[in-house]
């Protein structure tokens, strides 16, 4: 039965595609496969979701390789949503791209850019699902290459610098986690991550472990780009191919996060890590200088694509807060932003890219006064933007009041108005763009502009509608998350 | 088998970054970080933080 095999497919399709792409080596059948295997995917990805929902945990061999000795694939209520947010945004992207990557990037790579989205996206795919804490490196090196490449297909010649300054970062990053992995493997024998959370207690608090923590941590923070360790983040954003960033920051950061998460509650374990180890602090100062500073350099961006990259790493602090209070409202925050913020900012880079597609540029210098000749677009990022400030009726703002929760079911009133003091500075950097848009006189460029056509404007709007919607209809986000909070404090039994 | 593995990954990295380096030297002509900062005009918006 091909159900039995969703797992497996869910990373084949979009790896098969890759080649099949180059293969075909014209830009059109490369983004029809494209498109394809994104779809496939988000189909593949619900599938499970609902499967795991109903039945619980699905555990998938490859070859038949029974665990811990093959690899073993592992669908709970916490990949599941990663995959589900994946997928939808890789489907959502992907129509776009057609129009997107004729003005953005040379024809005669336009195929090779839509091999790499789909390795980009086996890679994370692969990373969300894997059960193996050496086959997850693997994805991840993957994932982390393509999406090199795909940076340096930016127009921008500083696209390149940008590229190469997030694949030394990357490598660290990826270097630290195998080393992490190596020393995790010489202690307990095993890479299969159910076998090392049962194995893991014999050795605990041993130095190679401690070690082993410590080196996972900083790669996967290096990852996803947790506040010290984000400086490759905003250059890779905004000289990317609009495509690119959108896909990225909605969904690289996020797979990184689900990453930590895994090892901290699944693998090591809530004591280990955070009542035998002060993390717990660390990443709280951490979330709140990301918070707070980098909220704050947004503010003082004069390019809407950096501006946005800032954002976040402002609003990756969210979701580290809400891991650092280690409470089941917080975690919840933090799966729910995982989410909410993805569409939200995936959203944002694809408007944004409406505005590249149109003015040839993002400076706000030529943004002034394009909300008269773009008002669909501009009213877009608008929507978006009021989502990362967290207003009553956005997807940002059920994060937040999860967060809040959270801090308060941990006993701090100061945590708990941290989020919306950091509110207050996305209103700030929002209203910038607001102001510039919409109140000062249009630039030539703006004043020439008109509505981008309705293929990229249409997954755009979506995400920005998504924004809405999610903020209303919280059954199935809300629902998701507190299942994936449930099942990280229960550890991985 | 792992380390294998790893060194594959290694070498497409290494491989990747060359390219790259390639790649900036067409764009800039030169491969010193400080005289690309520089072409890119005083480099005052693209350093983070700044």
């Amino acid at each position: 039965m091909i159900s039995a095999h969703l797992p497996a497919l869910q990373v084949v399709v979009p790896l098969l595609a890759a080649p099949l792409i180059v293969l075909a080596r014209r830009g059109a059948a490369g983004w029809a496969i494209a498109t394809a295997a994104s779809f496939a995917s988000l189909a593949i990805a619900i599938a499970l979701f609902l499967q795991v929902r109903d039945t619980g945990m699905i555990s998938y061999a490859i070859g038949s390789w029974p665990p811990p000795w093959g690899i073993e694939y592992r669908v709970d209520a916490v990949n599941s949503f990663v995959l589900v947010l994946v997928g939808a945004l890789a489907s959502v992207v992907a129509p776009y791209a057609w129009r997107s990557v004729a003005a953005e990037v040379p024809e005669d790579q336009h195929y090779l850019c839509y091999a790499m989205f789909c390795l980009v996206l086996a890679g994370l795919l692969g990373i969300a699902i894997t059960g193996d804490a050496f086959n997850l490196f693997v994805f991840l090196e993957i994932s982390s290459l393509a999406s090199y490449v795909l940076i340096a297909l930016g127009r921008d010649r500083r696209a390149l610098l940008a590229s190469y300054q997030y694949l030394v970062m990357g490598t660290i990053g990826a270097t630290f986690y195998v080393i992490g992995v190596g020393l995790l493997y010489l202690m307990t024998g095993t890479l299969n991550l159910a076998d090392l959370a049962a194995r893991i207690g014999d050795v605990q608090g041993s130095r190679p472990v401690l070690a082993a923590l410590a080196f996972i941590t900083v790669g996967v923070c290096l990852k996803l780009a947790l506040f010290p360790l984000h400086y490759w983040l905003p250059n890779a954003y905004a000289y990317s191919p609009s495509v690119v960033a959108a896909f990225l920051a909605g969904t690289a950061t996020k797979v990184s996060i689900y990453v930590l998460l895994r090892f901290y509650f699944s693998v090591f374990g809530e004591a280990a890590t955070f009542v035998a180890l002060p993390m717990r602090e660390i990443f709280l100062v951490l979330s709140l200088a990301a918070m707070f500073l980098a909220s704050l350099a947004a503010v003082f961006q004069d390019n809407l694509k950096h501006m946005l990259a800032y954002s976040s790493v402002g609003q990756i602090g969210y979701i580290t807060l809400g891991i650092s209070l280690d409470n089941e409202a917080g975690l919840t925050g933090s799966m729910l932003h995982l989410f909410n913020h993805g569409i939200t900012k995936s959203a944002l880079f694809l408007l944004a890219g409406c505005f590249v597609f149109r003015l040839r540029s993002v400076q706000f210098a030529d943004l002034a006064g394009v909300g008269r000749t773009m008002p669909l677009t501009t009213a877009g990022i608008v929507v978006g933007g009021l989502s990362l400030v967290g207003v009553p009726g956005m997807a940002g703002f059920v994060t937040k009041w999860y967060l809040v929760l959270g801090a308060l079911d941990a006993g701090s009133w100061v945590i708990a108005f941290a989020p919306v003091v950091s509110s207050l500075i996305a209103l700030w950097y929002v209203w910038r763009f607001v102001e510039t848009a919409y109140f000062q006189e249009p630039s030539a460029a703006a004043a020439a502009a008109k509505e981008a056509p309705t293929v990229l404007l249409g997954p755009a709007l979506l995400g920005a509608a998504a924004c809405v919607y999610f903020g209303f209809d919280t059954s199935f986000t809300v629902g998701a998350a507190s299942r994936a909070a449930e099942a990280l404090l229960a550890g991985m039994r | 088998m792992l380390i294998l593995t790893a060194i594959v990954v290694g070498i497409a990295t290494l491989a990747l970054g060359l390219a790259l380096v390639v790649r900036i030297r067409e764009a800039y002509g030169t491969i010193e970080e400080d005289e690309i900062l520089d072409a890119d005009g005083a480099a005052t918006a693209d350093r983070p933080g700044a």
